[in-house]
């Protein structure tokens, strides 16, 4: 069995009286690529940010790579986020008034656990991979939905981290600017990168190996799409477009 | 609708909406208050002046009089409506002592000046700077007012003391005044306070006690010296210069050895300390308005960055820019009218707390229906200017399209394309100082701007008192700094009394105890005006004459043909330096040069200095500039055993000469004269530092809230990314720091190049014989102390506003 990097024990969130997460255990993989899928309001976004210790649980526990989030204190938390683990949102939030480049070596820079001339090396060779060097200079405003996305990965990977969480990482992109972003976090992943992402959007969904539906916050199933090979054929999209029709999505 | 809006705006942003209305309604309350000072003012003025009848034209004489000669040149001089010569009889303040009544149940009588002085206990008024001159009631004309503005009438036995004296000295009605001189005694019983409208600033060298006709008529030719009061009164009061003139060159040789003074110089002698107050509220509320302005400016930016979405939705819907604009402004409107209205309420509320030296002075003036006309129309034009500003402000929703806002999201900044100088070419400096350097850049305007102008506002009035206290203000006033100014005071017996001084000071000098005396007499002479006219002049005459004062141009006169002139005189006689003046004296007609132009604000600012003795001319006056040995006090002004030693020597040589002259410690020469002004400006320097520290509190914490409000996403992403609260904290305040240290950097230069400069332009405007004023060397402790001051409150109020980064939700502003 693979060694598990993060597990959610019975997890629960309540907000002011009304339960949005109940009893959430599972258990993500190293290297695994986990999607959290569900309806607008079941809680998807709440369990990845308790998972990543943004947002704490009013009931269970998380544990990564064997740490409870129990018993960190608020500044080895933060280490923990800065150094561990990678975000990327919706919305890519950058610094206003710092370059396209800045914004991406800022958490590396703010680690301080390199020097920043490797920093800086490492951030360029990123962004070549990602295909927007051209823009490392340019202002954050001045660039498209998708280079800005890209260069959100670029952030979240700037600190090399055991796991990469995404909430709708895609949500605000066209259909074009969506597949360009999945097939980066895909060779993320197959570098050995384990990512949790939340969506809604089936295609994306269907790049990860594993699937969790949830429901009034509530895990209701799960399901393995299939193999990359069924991917590429197309096979492994109509699968779980099958089986989230059978959710009721 | 608007009011909808603005309650909705309210109960979102609560805090911002509160420091705003604060600001609007303080720059209205100060606008206000400044308005109904200078109404108060000048109409308290003018209405005691209407019972008061203070002259137009005012000659002091001392010794033989003649008035048939006046007679006769008053009858025959145009557009002259009165004159009259009013008696004084001139007593020193050592032969007053006053005895407080005690309370009937023992206590000593409440009062301000009880924690300075024990009012159990009594004193005389030998410390009195001014001239105490005893004098009885006039019919019509200069007319001494009770405090209701109504004539004073004191019976035998009972005594008016002058209202500006109760500034120095604890007296109520009902103490007793005991007037001991040449074997006179006489008791007195307080009766009234005066209220004086030619002698009511201490500005003036002469107070009036009230005497009833009988007690006046009685001591009159007994005790002190007669003094003349020889009083004009015209058509127009305009007419006064001219009459001067005339005056001075009448062929009768008319009474005139001491002063003259026209109706303008005791108007504005009057108004001096109320219009200094005045110009400081200005100088407060201008500053204010324009911080009121930086921070509408920041709110309406905040406000329409963060409704972007719903701008564009409305463009997209068709909705005019004109109607949008409007919804904002609406707002304002509603805010700016709330403000306005709360700070004229609150001005007329407080009015009364900044025109007490006024009542004190000239009465009191119930706020008349020209005095809320024009804080009306003050409030009218504070609401014009805010919304004209705004209305400029939200010009920029025109310039973004429904694209830039709703797809792009671009917004209505954000022109460059390249940002220059990125933090990763940086190897060594902290990356939260790298930071704050880039974030400065964006948005911390009101930072820098409001510690500039708080920076401002507080540095300018302190260096104006602490300039005003320097011992070298005196050269403002016509003197060069010395340890003790002896004046021999005119009157019978001027030459023999000269002489005595002259014996008693070479004595002292060659006993060691005066390093050196400067003596200088005083003569008065005709000058040819512009239009060859006579022009009458004072001018100090002697050796050192002109030495050591501060000189506009040139320098003092170091030739017998050389003269340097006041400014004011300078003007009257249209002169610059070099040109030539021509004056008649000792029976010919002589050319001197102009070496400089100094500035005077004594004998109304219109005198000179010549070194040519005049021998044929009479003396008007001697006086002597004494340096004292170290032993015997000369030196630093601030050392207290020095001022002590000062004043001993002061007091010994007073006793030596005995009456007839007038020995000041130039201390309290300058202390006593300018008391008054320095301790409204200190007053207003006081003030000027609660406000500042006020507003850099309020500001900062608007500032920050609104700045969290804004970048609430990014920040939940850095918290997100785990970027620890101590750096996040750094992060904010470095910018904050950097804007507001270079704002009181600048604002700390600007005070120190352009300070004086303001100061002196206000002065030039009043018109009383200073031009330029030159700051007093600056005291380092108080220029870091300021901005030391600013700087910990700007930490300290950004670190409690952070204190909310640890509340922030991640998970709410992330994916907003």
């Amino acid at each position: 069995m693979n060694q598990i990097i993060l597990e959610a024990k019975g997890i629960c969130k309540s907000f002011e009286g009304s339960e949005v997460l109940r009893d959430i255990s599972f258990q993500v993989e190293k290297g695994e690529f986990v999607a959290v899928m569900g309806q607008s309001g079941c809680g998807k976004s709440t369990l990845l940010y308790s998972l990543s210790g943004m947002d704490s649980p009013t009931g269970g526990e998380v544990v990564f790579e064997g740490q409870k989030f129990t018993d960190l204190s608020e500044k080895e938390m933060e280490k923990l986020r800065l150094t561990r683990m990678g975000f990327i949102f919706q919305r890519a939030n950058f610094l206003k008034n710092l370059s396209i480049e800045d914004n991406i070596i800022f958490p590396a820079f703010q680690a301080g656990e390199k020097s920043r001339q490797k920093i800086v090396k490492e951030a360029e060779e990123l962004m070549e991979r990602m295909g927007i060097m051209s823009v490392a200079d340019h202002d954050i405003r001045k660039v498209s939905g998708g280079q800005l996305q890209r260069a959100a990965i670029c952030r979240a990977m700037i600190n090399h981290p055991a796991i990469l969480f995404g909430d709708e990482p895609t949500g605000a992109l066209n259909s074009s600017a969506t597949k360009e972003v999945m097939d980066i976090l895909e060779k993320i992943h197959q570098t050995g990168t384990t990512i949790l992402l939340v969506t809604h959007d089936a295609k994306v969904a269907a790049r990860a190996e594993r699937v969790i539906y949830l429901e009034d916050g509530r895990i209701r199933d799960e399901y393995r799409p299939g193999s990359l090979e069924d991917a590429k054929e197309g096979k492994r999209e109509k699968t779980l477009d099958d089986w989230l029709a059978k959710m009721g999505f | 609708m608007y009011v909808r809006l603005l309650i909705n705006d309210l109960k979102k942003n609560p805090w911002s909406h509160a420091i705003l209305f604060l600001f609007l309604s303080l720059s209205a309350t100060i606008a206000v208050s400044v308005s109904l000072m200078l109404v108060q003012l000048f109409s308290s003025i003018t209405t005691m002046y209407k019972v008061a009848k203070p002259p137009h034209f005012l000659q002091m004489h001392k010794g033989e009089l003649r008035q048939e000669a006046i007679d006769e040149f008053n009858r025959n001089y145009p557009d002259i409506v009165h004159w009259q010569t009013v008696p004084m009889i001139d007593v020193y303040g050592e032969e007053l002592t006053v005895v407080p009544k005690e309370d009937t149940d023992g206590k000593t009588p409440a009062g301000k000046f009880r924690e300075k002085v024990d009012v159990t206990k009594t004193y005389t008024m030998e410390d009195c700077r001014l001239d105490i001159s005893l004098v009885k009631q006039n019919e019509m004309y200069d007319v001494l007012l009770d405090e209701n503005r109504d004539r004073l009438e004191i019976l035998p036995g009972e005594i008016g003391v002058p209202v500006i004296l109760l500034e120095q000295y604890p007296m109520k009605k009902g103490d007793t005044l005991i007037l001991k001189s040449a074997g006179v005694e006489k008791v007195f019983v307080i009766a009234a306070y005066v209220y004086d409208g030619q002698m009511n600033s201490t500005l003036c060298s002469s107070t009036r006690f009230l005497l009833s006709n009988e007690d006046f008529d009685e001591l009159a030719g007994t005790v002190g010296e007669t003094e003349y009061l020889i009083e004009a009164y015209f058509t127009d009061t305009s007419e006064a210069s001219a009459y001067q003139t005339a005056y001075e060159q009448s062929e009768q040789k008319l009474p005139g050895n001491g002063q003259a003074v026209t109706y303008p110089i005791l108007f504005l002698l009057s108004a001096m300390t109320d219009i200094m107050m005045a110009l400081v509220f200005a100088l407060t509320g201008l500053l204010l308005t324009v911080i009121a302005l930086l921070s509408l400016r920041y709110t309406i930016l905040a406000k329409v960055e963060e409704e972007q979405k719903e701008i564009g939705t409305m463009k997209a819907l068709g909705i005019p820019e004109k109607g949008i604009r409007g919804l904002y402004l609406g707002e304002i409107r509603m805010l700016a009218m709330a403000g306005c209205a709360f700070g004229l309420l609150l001005a007329v509320l407080l009015v009364n707390m900044f025109t007490g030296h006024m009542s004190r002075t000239f009465g009191r003036e119930p706020l008349g229906a020209a005095g809320l006309l024009y804080a009306l129309l003050t409030c009218m034009a504070v609401y014009g200017i805010v919304i004209a500003f705004a209305r400029k402000v939200l010009g920029r929703l025109r310039r973004a399209t429904v694209t830039e806002l709703l797809i792009t999201e671009k917004g209505f900044g954000g022109k460059r394309a390249l940002v220059k100088d990125g933090i990763h070419r940086s190897r060594h400096l902290p990356l939260n100082l790298l930071l704050g350097f880039k974030e400065v850049r964006h948005g911390y305007g009101i930072i820098f701007g409001l510690l500039l102008i708080v920076t401002f506002l507080m540095v300018v009035p302190y260096r104006m008192v602490q300039t005003m206290e320097h011992e070298e203000f005196i050269t403002y006033m016509g003197s060069p700094v010395c340890d003790l100014l002896l004046e021999v005071e005119q009157g019978a017996g001027l030459k023999e009394r000269h002489t005595e001084a002259v014996e008693l000071l070479k004595t002292e000098q060659r006993l060691g105890n005066i390093s050196d005396f400067t003596e200088l007499k005083r003569v008065r002479l005709q000058a040819e005006g512009t239009q060859k006219e006579p022009v009458g002049i004072h001018i100090d005459t002697g050796e050192g004459a002109g030495r050591g004062l501060k000189y506009l141009t040139g320098n003092a006169p170091e030739t017998e043909n050389e003269i340097a002139l006041s400014v004011l005189m300078a003007e009257e006689l249209g002169k610059k330096t070099q040109d030539t003046v021509t004056l008649l004296a000792e029976g010919e007609t002589l050319e001197f040069t102009v070496s400089g132009i100094y500035q005077d604000v004594t004998s109304g600012g219109r005198t000179a200095k010549a070194i040519r003795y005049f021998i044929g001319e009479e003396a008007e006056q001697y006086s002597f500039q004494i340096m004292l040995s170290k032993e015997n006090g000369s030196g630093d002004p601030g050392k207290e055993q020095e001022s002590r030693n000062r004043q001993q020597t002061a007091e010994r040589l007073r006793e030596a000469l005995g009456n007839g002259y007038s020995i000041e410690n130039m201390e309290e020469f300058v202390g006593q004269t300018l008391g008054g002004v320095t301790a409204q400006v200190k007053q207003g320097v006081a003030g000027a530092f609660f406000i500042g520290i006020a507003l850099t509190i309020l500001i900062t914490l608007l500032f920050m809230r609104l700045r969290m409000a804004r970048e609430a996403a990014t920040l939940s992403v850095k918290r997100a990314m785990g970027i620890s609260l101590g750096a996040m904290v750094r992060q904010e305040l470095y910018p904050l720091l950097i804007a507001g240290g270079l704002g009181t950097l600048c604002g700390l230069l600007l005070a120190e190049c352009l300070g004086d400069d303001l100061i002196s332009l206000l002065f030039g405007a009043l018109g009383i014989g200073l031009k330029r004023i030159t700051f007093a060397p600056p005291c380092v402790l108080w220029q870091l102390g300021i901005p030391a001051v600013l700087v910990i409150t700007l930490t300290t109020v950004c670190c409690l506003a952070l204190r909310a980064l640890r509340q922030i939700k991640v998970a709410e502003h992330c994916n907003e």
